[in-house]
């Protein structure tokens, strides 16, 4: 009975990781829900990613999200907005909204960052990575969506 | 005796004649001499001027530039020098209004226009009107082929033009007009000084004062022809020359990975 209690217990734990990290907007249908990453798309091609990267976070929020700024504006991308995001777990990051020409079409950008604390039991800790592109038309209709939806995210 | 009088009266009322119009012909007393001196006074360009001198209307001597002895002549003898007289001038003695357009290539316009105009200025010019890189100065007409020569020094010449407006016949003709002007006012007053009836001296005021201010107009015309014949007009453009498109830009790559790796270029084609 104990042995049943405590497989139950590591089920749940183990369910518990490898939920979905977002719960994206209604339009989205999920293509991959772990292993490399999230990822969603709509109809029309609007793409959303959720990527967890493995790297030291010493830095903290402001750092990675000022690195991420600089180095993507320094590609090219015309910085739209910038604000903060709070996750599920009301742990605080950050997101920037660009628009960037790729193959010749313009393109809107929307990234978000969190940093996430190493787990005892399943994380090693590093960063995790909302990324939403889109022509911009299709961006700009469903940006605001998305940007809701980063409340979901789990940290 | 008779016959002599006859022929110094002939000779008189030639000699007077074209001036006093009707005047002279008028058989009764002063209104008739009223009415045809307000007939003989010029009216505007139409008016046909007969003699006088040209330069008592105060412009000075250097406005006049290269022109100045020419025009200088006394009021007797410049009596006859009609139209056909000035186009008859040589260049040299011509009113010419001259101008020049000039566009030149240079490395650095600002320094460019800061030593043209203290070049204009060493040559008693003056900057008249500057539009960013495009400056507009008046100089003397004498230093004119040297500041375009400066001009060109500067840099590369990319377009020059320049141009001379002969004003020659419209200057003598005003001086003429100008001439004739004044000395119906002057007889125009004498009349009002002996005119006794209140209609006419209404009359020769209210000509008098048409025939002012047709003086200063055509004197205040004439002043400004001469500055621009004494002052060149010199239009410069100084133009960047044009920079080497720069080398593309190297980026650095992030010395994090995981910035390397996101991107809309990832997300739109290896998504």
């Amino acid at each position: 009975m104990r042995a049943l209690r405590q497989g139950g217990l590591w089920l749940c734990l183990f369910a518990a990781a490898c939920a979905a990290p977002m719960q994206p907007p209604p339009d989205f249908v999920v293509l991959r829900d772990r292993g490399e990453g999230f990822r969603a798309v709509t109809a029309d091609d609007a793409r959303l990613r959720v990527r967890d990267l493995a790297e030291p976070t010493a830095g903290g929020i402001a750092f990675w999200s000022e690195a991420l700024r600089a180095d993507l504006v320094q590609r090219g991308y015309e910085p739209v907005a910038s604000g903060e995001a709070r996750g599920a777990g009301g742990q605080l990051g950050q997101w920037h909204e660009f628009a960037a020409n790729v193959q010749g079409e313009r393109v809107g950008y929307l990234v978000a960052v969190w940093v996430v604390e190493p787990s005892v039991l399943f994380r090693s800790g590093g960063l995790r990575v909302v990324e939403f592109a889109a022509k911009q038309e299709v961006f700009q209709a469903r940006v605001d969506a998305v940007r809701a939806a980063l409340r979901t995210v789990r940290e | 005796m008779r016959r002599l009088l006859g022929w110094f009266w002939c000779v008189s009322w030639l000699a007077t004649g074209c001036q006093m119009g009707v005047a002279e012909a008028a058989p009764f007393g002063q209104d008739a001499a009223v009415a045809g001196l307000v007939a003989a006074v010029p009216e505007g360009p139409s008016a046909n001027p007969v003699a006088g001198a040209f330069y008592d209307d105060g412009v000075d001597g250097d406005a006049r530039g290269r022109t100045e002895n020419q025009f200088d002549a006394p009021a007797d003898q410049a009596a006859g020098f009609d139209e056909f007289s000035a186009r008859k001038l040589p260049n040299r003695e011509r009113m010419l209004v001259q101008r020049g357009d000039l566009a030149v290539e240079v490395a650095r316009p600002e320094a460019a226009a800061r030593a043209f105009l203290q070049q204009v200025s060493a040559f008693g010019g003056y900057l008249q009107s500057q539009n960013g890189p495009r400056v507009v100065v008046r100089l003397p007409v004498q230093h004119f082929d040297a500041a375009l020569a400066a001009v060109r020094d500067l840099g590369r010449v990319l377009r020059e033009s320049r141009s001379a407006n002969d004003v020659t016949e419209e200057f003598v003709d005003l001086g003429i007009r100008l001439d004739t002007a004044r000395k119906a006012r002057e007889r125009l007053l004498e009349v009002l000084a002996k005119a006794e009836k209140v209609e006419d001296i209404l009359k020769v005021e209210a000509e008098l004062r048409r025939l002012t201010e047709e003086i200063e107009r055509m004197e205040g015309r004439r002043k400004f022809l001469a500055d621009q014949v004494a002052l060149a007009t010199l239009a410069v453009e100084f133009v960047s020359v044009t920079a080497p498109p720069p080398p593309p830009k190297r980026r650095q790559r992030s010395r994090f990975g995981w910035i390397q790796r996101v991107g809309a270029e990832a997300m739109m084609e290896g998504f």
